[in-house]
């Protein structure tokens, strides 16, 4: 589904920030991205969600080499890899109910066809009664599970996380891991960036270690 | 709910200063075609009126007096095509005429005043202009068949001349307007380089994230170009209320072009400057 080959990123200003990165993720597989803060996590998902172009080496999503994707066939790439990003990045003039929508809007479809889903899916990462809040007004865990719930109203095959647990308490850690399991068995593929060595300890799911850009072997753990 | 909101924060994109500019050069581009259509109608009455009309001027020779060749003069009218009435001005008439510059009661019975006649023509008959000045040549050589030529020629040049000037500002008000548009539109997608990023990676196409741009800055220039519109309008219907046979619906309707190519001029400018611009992101 998502496969790496030999690829290294390189920023203008000479510094390697990804070398020689190999690894692939299967259909319905669960990752753990660790490694400590500045190794490289942000830039590798950045890959994978097509915000960035790797310096060397392939990077194929779904089958097809990432480089060589027309501009025009991103939208439908991007729309089949949800994000939850490391900030949030919801969009402060929106409510949040506007803001989970966004996805199926960019799409075209009418909300009749989707605010029931939207509320159902509200309601499942406990924001049913916030839909009309602005995100300014919501707490971290709160603007964190927002942003989940926009990254998986539109059914992606990929989910992507950066840092999910970095701003909210353990216990509501802990609920938003039960929540990426849930995804999980449902089919989608997690893949969850994080520094938190709580979050993969006892963990069943493999990980991929970065350390200074490169992936490193993690004997023993599984 | 969400379907209908604006996804780019309101004004963001389009704010007041831009409607304001927006509205003045639709009401420039507006007084501008309103000007040049004004002075097209008024020439056009003008000369449609010279040139229904002729003048023959009938002055006495070294062995005819204007008197002696008007008979002949007459002659040569009646049996002349294209002409449907003539009248011999009185000299009376030519007297008051000559008024204003020689003065009330100075005109001397000994001033040669010369024989007048307006010539009105027919319209849906030929006038052969040249054939008829031969003839009277012939038969009364002090008369003079004036078919108001300078005059006419005059007028037009002076359209001319004020067509030309209204198609340059007209040409620099679209000019500047769509500068201003395209430094708007830039400005709207640096304030919003966050939300369109966003857009992007949730799978939104570029065509999407323009219209999103073209929504706010038409319902803006909707607005914008109404009021310049109706602002030329009501100048010109205070301008036309002064003048009798000015005003139609016609003038109006060509009017209200400015307006609607200025919006299709605005949506056109962002689509491709947006689209241009979203194409060099990733």
């Amino acid at each position: 589904m998502i496969r790496f080959e030999n690829v290294s990123l390189r920023y203008d200003n000479n510094t390697d920030v990804l070398q020689d990165i190999n690894f692939e993720l299967k259909p319905g597989s669960f990752h753990f991205l660790t490694g400590s803060s500045g190794a490289g996590k942000t830039s590798l998902l950045k890959l994978i969600f097509l915000a960035g172009k790797p310096s060397g080496g392939k990077v194929f999503l779904f089958n097809q080499d990432s480089a060589r994707l027309p501009r025009a066939a991103l939208p439908e790439i991007r729309r089949r890899i949800g994000v939850v990003f490391q900030e949030f990045r919801l969009l402060d003039h929106l409510t949040i109910y506007e803001n989970v929508s966004l996805p199926l809007r960019v799409c075209n479809i009418k909300e009749t066809q989707y605010r029931s889903n939207i509320l159902e899916l509200m309601n499942w990462v406990g924001l049913g009664d916030r839909i009309n809040a602005f995100p300014t007004t919501l707490s971290g865990g709160e603007q964190q599970r927002a942003a989940i719930a926009r990254a998986v109203v539109g059914r992606p095959n990929v989910i992507i996380a950066d840092e999910p647990t970095g701003n909210v308490d353990t216990e509501i850690g802990m609920r938003l891991m039960r929540l990426f399991a849930e995804l999980n068995k449902q089919g989608t593929t997690i893949l969850i960036a994080t520094h938190d060595k709580q979050l993969w300890e006892g963990s069943p799911y493999p990980r991929l270690h970065l350390e200074q850009g490169s992936l490193v072997p993690t004997y023993g753990e599984y | 709910m969400a379907g209908n909101s604006q996804i780019l924060p309101r004004n963001s994109v389009a704010g007041p200063a831009l409607g304001a500019v927006t509205a003045t050069m639709c009401f420039l581009a507006c007084l501008a075609l309103g000007a040049v259509l004004s002075v097209n109608k008024a020439a056009h009455n003008w000369l449609t009126q010279a040139t229904g009309a002729v003048t023959i001027q009938i002055t006495d020779t070294e062995n005819l007096t204007a008197r002696d060749q008007l008979q002949a003069v007459e002659r040569v009218l009646k049996r002349t095509r294209g002409i449907k009435t003539y009248e011999i001005i009185p000299e009376e008439k030519l007297i008051g005429l000559l008024e204003p510059w020689l003065g009330t009661g100075n005109v001397t019975a000994d001033l040669p005043i010369p024989v007048m006649l307006d010539v009105s023509l027919n319209k849906e008959q030929r006038f052969n202009e040249n054939g008829l000045r031969i003839e009277l040549s012939a038969v009364a050589p002090g008369a003079k068949l004036d078919t108001h030529g300078r005059w006419r020629q005059n007028l037009e040049r002076g359209v001319q001349t004020l067509r030309v000037l209204a198609s340059l500002i007209l040409i620099l008000v679209t000019i500047a307007t769509a500068t201003v548009i395209i430094f708007a539109t830039r400005a709207g997608l640096g304030t919003n380089k966050q939300t369109v990023e966003v857009l992007h990676l949730i799978g939104a196409r570029d065509k999407f994230i323009s219209r999103q741009f073209e929504r706010q800055f038409l319902t803006l220039s909707l607005l914008s170009c109404a009021i310049g519109y109706v602002a030329a309008a009501s100048i010109f219907h205070l301008l036309f209320t002064l003048m009798t046979d000015m005003e139609d619906m016609q003038f109006y309707l060509l009017l209200l072009s400015v307006p609607v190519l200025s919006i299709l001029m605005t949506w056109l400018i962002i689509r491709n400057f947006v689209i241009r611009t979203l194409a060099k992101a990733l």
